[in-house]
């Protein structure tokens, strides 16, 4: 070998040992910080979210024996030994991707597998969901990587790209901003949750009667199971779970989750789909064939779960997990032990929990009860310029195909068109989700979430008698803002924010258009009552509108009760 | 699995770098078996049953050439040529034709909805050389594996560059694969280097490009600074996307010890369109003269017949690129400023006593760019709306940029035209270029600087990569 090639071997193996190093401290750091850092903080590297914590719980917890399921099990320890595995909305393919993730490199224990029928939903009978895809999927090392996952490399990668092309955009937008977007959003988030403690004063037991009955019928909507003989994908993964878990000795034990008395009521109603009832025997006969054992909350004698142990209409809050997962667990294995009431333990917290009696869940008090005046002045006086959305339903939301009534809008502009023959439009969104601190993550920004329709700009044309010019009459505008809505073709995303941006042809005949910033709901039973069912949200921030002529903004007629601010 | 893919970098690579380093205890067969298998697999990956037309495709052309060559056969030869295009002609421009054959007959044919092989374009070019160079003797045969490891070798296979079968015939046959520390330096640098372009440059870009041709595509009216700033966004993203690529194919080549042509020389700094021809998809341009050009009689026949050649390889480069008479007028627009380029250089030499050739050196340049910039627009325009784009570029109303939008467009263009190209930078040369040695600070060197320096690229590339779904390499479709 010359000189010239010993130097070049040389090269080679530093490289290679630069590059393995660097890849070392990029998974140790991931762990550190998912190590120390429990509390969510947006803006940190990597920020936390439930998807991360519970990949990183799957790849790293040592423990033989688990609890998976959805938001139901979720991903706090009720039990001594035992991990819980589970994730919101999860789809029973991902429910197999975490076993599977899990038991890699050891063989399975005990494990207790939820099978309520939400999770063989028609929202459910998919691969992807509630992950992004590909997760757990690059794992074929000799030990669990971090790094690899999609969901933590996607948050490096968006330090990486302050490297490419985006690097003067970057610059820019950092030199120009008042304050670091994600700074301002992190602080008076948790601001805003301070703010929030003094109205958690409802608990769902003291929802108005009928308000339940509307709440669990929306529930009920999106968790029925997919009608079909032979059940859909969503079974088959769901079996084909079970049979790798037996196939590989583990100690299985289904179960299913309590439910609230409306919602309970509503299943066995005579007019209930009955793909309740078919799933219901279909879980039992497969429980009977497998030789499992299959502990329906009902036959635990549990009696009637208090409405105060509950959350929303299907899912417990602390004291009810407490309870319910001791049951569980003793009537599923000998030997074990349910931890003690962190609950009751952990006072400075139940206002954001939602857990002890007396408070209430972070959702659906303050719309219920008129606090939400208040809180949004006072949210209004943090973030002057930022506008903040509730939203109904963070998956499963329908494809739009028209505006307005169905979605909530953050701001909404009239401008009288003087010329212009061309808008465009842009804005900053967020999306933001929030689940208990006990689930380790009340504050999430996946990166999923933009991609299910949650958030557009949506805009419409009046002619000077203030008649709405049809879609007919702009199809290619229609068009855009269903592209716009359904895919990431005009959505670029930088870090956690999107921007998204909208261009339209003014049609002939226009006089005016109006704009608005939306964010989709699919459950318009609760829209009815000005109530929201579900947990997410959607910040806006910086809107502009640019026309290629004159425009005028005519004095707004948005009366709409979820802005909160202005542009 | 694309180079740019996690299942690319993370598993396919390196595992297909050290099969092929074991294989080398077999000897040199053991490594062109192993390497074949990767390759199969990396195509299968794509398509799976089209691996089988692939190896089809082999066979016949291996064994025709073969049988050809031994009688002279011209007729063989001819057959064989036939066939490889017929192929070509069914999987790609069946559907073309029948559309074309619609809309002038007004008679509704059934479409053909035939699935485009991947990479036929490139592995159809590369056999008919080979055919061409074996019956002129200016190739060995090879084994039927060496043949075989020539024309599906993963790095090469997909979109080039491609390569004649001379290049690395001699390789193949006395060594094999030689995946070495000495070679993998070198080949990793320029592999990360390549990555780096594609996910930090490429990508971003088409984060502009994309939307605003898809507004174009949806016929809505675009603003000339929005289709301006589309425009020269896609000019940088094809040739960061494209030349990425070649970068990449030919860093996995060097690790696996084989040393593949130079595609791309810095195009955007052409002084001339004849100029960018030698510097953009250099291999094509090769493969377009010397099997086309050359044997339609090139320049001998006078200056007509070579306008006319001129403009028929050029209107054949495009149909090569894709089925459409979009990709034919981008064609015919090269070809029309090709033919301009040289009456051009005919005119500055021979006939005035003009000082052209001083004009042409400050002003070739520039012209030279603004032309193939606007040649993109019906390259990358659907169907025809290549005339409101043009329309918008020539007519439309003029608006102040997105800052952001002209900083990352400086950026590149500081870049495509200011800096050393990747292959000066590693001081890549192939069989054919005698370049002139970049001799600048920024040369690559084993030395520690450039460790950091391409390790910093090829992490930060592999996060982005892991990060999220890459953008396929635009000269996939083709």
């Amino acid at each position: 070998m010359s000189a010239s090639d010993t130097r070049q071997a040389g090269y080679a193996v530093a490289m290679v040992v630069t590059i393995s190093l660097l890849l070392c401290a990029i998974e140790v750091s991931i762990r550190a910080v998912m190590s120390w850092d429990w509390t969510p903080h947006e803006g940190d590297m990597l920020g936390l979210t439930t998807s991360r914590a519970v990949i990183h719980k799957t790849l790293t917890d040592t423990r033989r024996n688990v609890v998976v399921g959805d938001s139901h099990v979720g991903n706090t320890d009720y039990l001594d030994d035992f991990a819980f595995l589970g994730r919101g909305g999860l789809t029973p393919f991902e429910l197999g991707r975490i076993v599977r993730a899990r038991y890699r490199l050891d063989s399975p224990g005990r494990v207790i597998v939820e099978a309520g029928p939400q999770l063989f939903a028609e929202n459910r009978e998919s691969d992807w969901r509630s992950f992004v895809a590909g997760t757990f999927e690059r794992q074929h090392f000799p030990l669990s990587l971090l790094f690899v996952e999609p969901e933590f490399a996607s948050a490096l990668a968006d330090w990486a790209k302050l490297l490419g092309a985006s690097l003067p955009r970057n610059l820019v937008r950092a030199a120009t901003a008042a304050e670091p977007a994600l700074q301002a959003a992190n602080r008076t988030f948790q601001d805003y949750w301070d703010s929030r403690l003094p109205y958690h004063e409802v608990l769902y037991a003291d929802i108005d009667p009928g308000v339940r009955q509307i709440l669990a019928r929306a529930r009920l909507a999106i968790q029925t199971p997919a009608d079909g003989a032979k059940g859909g994908q969503a079974w088959g993964d769901f079996v084909h779970t079970i049979d790798w878990l037996q196939a590989h000795n583990a100690e299985i034990c289904l179960t299913r989750a309590p439910v609230a008395p409306e919602y309970e009521a509503m299943m066995a109603a005579p007019d209930a789909p009955p793909s309740y009832s078919r799933q219901a025997r279909r879980l039992d006969e497969f429980a009977r064939s497998r030789g499992l054992s299959l502990h329906d909350y009902t036959e635990l004698g549990l009696g009637a779960m208090p409405l105060d142990h509950y959350f929303n209409a299907d899912h417990m809050n602390g004291f009810g997990r407490d309870a319910f997962w001791e049951v569980v667990a003793k009537a599923c294995f000998d030997g074990v032990t349910a931890r003690p009431l962190l609950y009751s333990l952990d006072i400075p917290n139940r206002g954001i929990e939602g857990g002890t009696p007396g408070t209430a869940g972070p959702v659906n008090d303050w719309e219920v009860r008129g606090a939400h005046t208040a809180i949004r002045t006072g949210f209004s006086k943090i973030v002057p310029a930022r506008a903040r959305l509730p939203s109904a339903s963070s998956y499963g939301a329908e494809t739009y195909s028209q505006f307005g009534p169905a979605g909530w809008w953050a701001l909404s502009r009239l401008f009288r068109l003087d010329g212009a023959r061309q808008l465009e439009f842009q804005v900053m969104v967020r999306p933001q989700r929030y689940q208990f601190p006990r689930d380790l993550a009340n504050l999430q920004a996946d990166r999923t979430y933009l991609a299910e329709d949650d958030a557009f700009i949506a805009v419409r044309f009046f002619t000077p008698d203030g008649e709405e010019i049809p879609l007919s009459a702009t199809a290619s505008y229609s068009r855009g803002v269903i592209h716009q809505a359904a895919t990431r073709g005009e959505t670029r995303h930088d870090g956690n924010w999107y921007r998204l941006e909208h261009r339209v042809a003014v049609p002939n005949g226009a006089r005016s258009a109006e704009v608005a910033l939306v964010a989709t709901d699919g459950n318009d039973r609760v829209h009815s009552l000005g109530l929201r069912a579900g947990n997410a949200a959607i910040l806006f921030d910086d809107f502009y509108v640019r026309a290629d002529g004159a425009i005028a903004a005519i004095d707004t007629a948005t009366n709409n009760d979820a802005v909160i601010t202005t542009d | 699995m694309l180079f740019s893919s996690a299942e690319f970098l993370l598993f396919f690579l390196p595992l297909s770098l050290l099969a092929v380093s074991i294989a080398r205890l077999g000897g040199r067969r053991a490594t062109l078996l192993v390497a074949l298998l990767f390759s199969g697999y990396f195509y299968a990956n794509f398509h799976a049953p089209y691996l089988l037309l692939l190896f089809i495709s082999i066979t016949i052309n291996y064994f025709g050439a073969r049988s050809a060559c031994q009688r002279r056969s011209k007729r063989g030869l001819a057959a064989l040529i036939l066939f490889n295009l017929a192929l070509l002609a069914t999987f790609k421009y069946a559907d073309f034709t029948t559309r074309t054959v619609s809309a002038l007959t007004n008679i509704a044919l059934p479409a053909m909805d035939v699935a485009l092989p991947l990479a036929i374009s490139f592995f159809t070019f590369q056999q008919i050389a080979y055919l061409v160079d074996l019956f002129h003797n200016d190739t060995r045969r090879g084994t039927y594996l060496e043949y075989s490891v020539f024309v599906v070798l993963f790095p090469q296979l997909i979109a080039g560059p491609i390569v004649r079968h001379q290049y690395v015939a001699d390789t193949l046959h006395r060594v094999g694969l030689r995946p070495t520390l000495d070679n993998l330096g070198w080949g990793l640098s320029l592999f990360a280097m390549g990555l780096a372009k594609k996910v930090l440059l490429a990508d971003p870009l088409a984060a502009i490009a994309d939307p605003i041709f898809a507004l174009n595509a949806d016929g809505l009216t675009l603003s000339a600074t929005s289709a301006w700033c589309g425009l020269l966004a896609y000019a940088l993203q094809i040739y960061f996307d494209f030349s990425a690529y070649s970068d990449m194919a030919i860093g996995i080549g060097a690790m696996l010890g084989l040393r593949l042509p130079i595609n791309f020389l810095s195009p955007y700094q052409a002084s001339g369109i004849i100029d960018f021809w030698r510097r953009w998809h250099i291999t094509l341009s090769e493969f377009l003269r010397d099997y086309l050009y050359v044997p339609l009689g090139g320049n001998r026949r006078g200056g007509l017949r070579r306008y006319a050649n001129l403009m028929i390889v050029m209107l054949l480069g495009g149909l090569w690129h894709g089925a459409d008479w979009a990709f034919v007028l981008w064609g015919g627009i090269h070809g029309l400023l090709l033919c301009l380029n040289h009456a051009y250089r005919f005119a500055a030499t021979r006939l005035t006593g003009l000082p052209l050739g001083s004009i042409a050196t400050f002003l070739g340049p520039p012209l030279t760019f603004i032309a193939v910039v606007l040649a993109w627009v019906p390259f990358r325009a659907n169907g025809l709306q290549w005339i409101d784009y043009y329309a918008a570029l020539s007519g439309g109303e003029w608006q102040a940029p997105a800052v952001t939008d002209v900083l990352s467009l400086t950026f590149g263009l500081l870049l495509v035209w200011c800096c050393p190209n990747s292959m000066q930078i590693f001081g890549h040369t192939d069989h054919r270029h005698a370049m002139v040695p970049y001799t600048g600070k920024l040369g690559w060197r084993p030395s520690w600087i450039w460790v950091i320096v391409s390790s910093a690229l090829l992490l930060t590339a592999l996060v982005s990569a892991l990060g999220g779904d890459p953008n396929e390499f635009i000269y996939f479709q083709f």
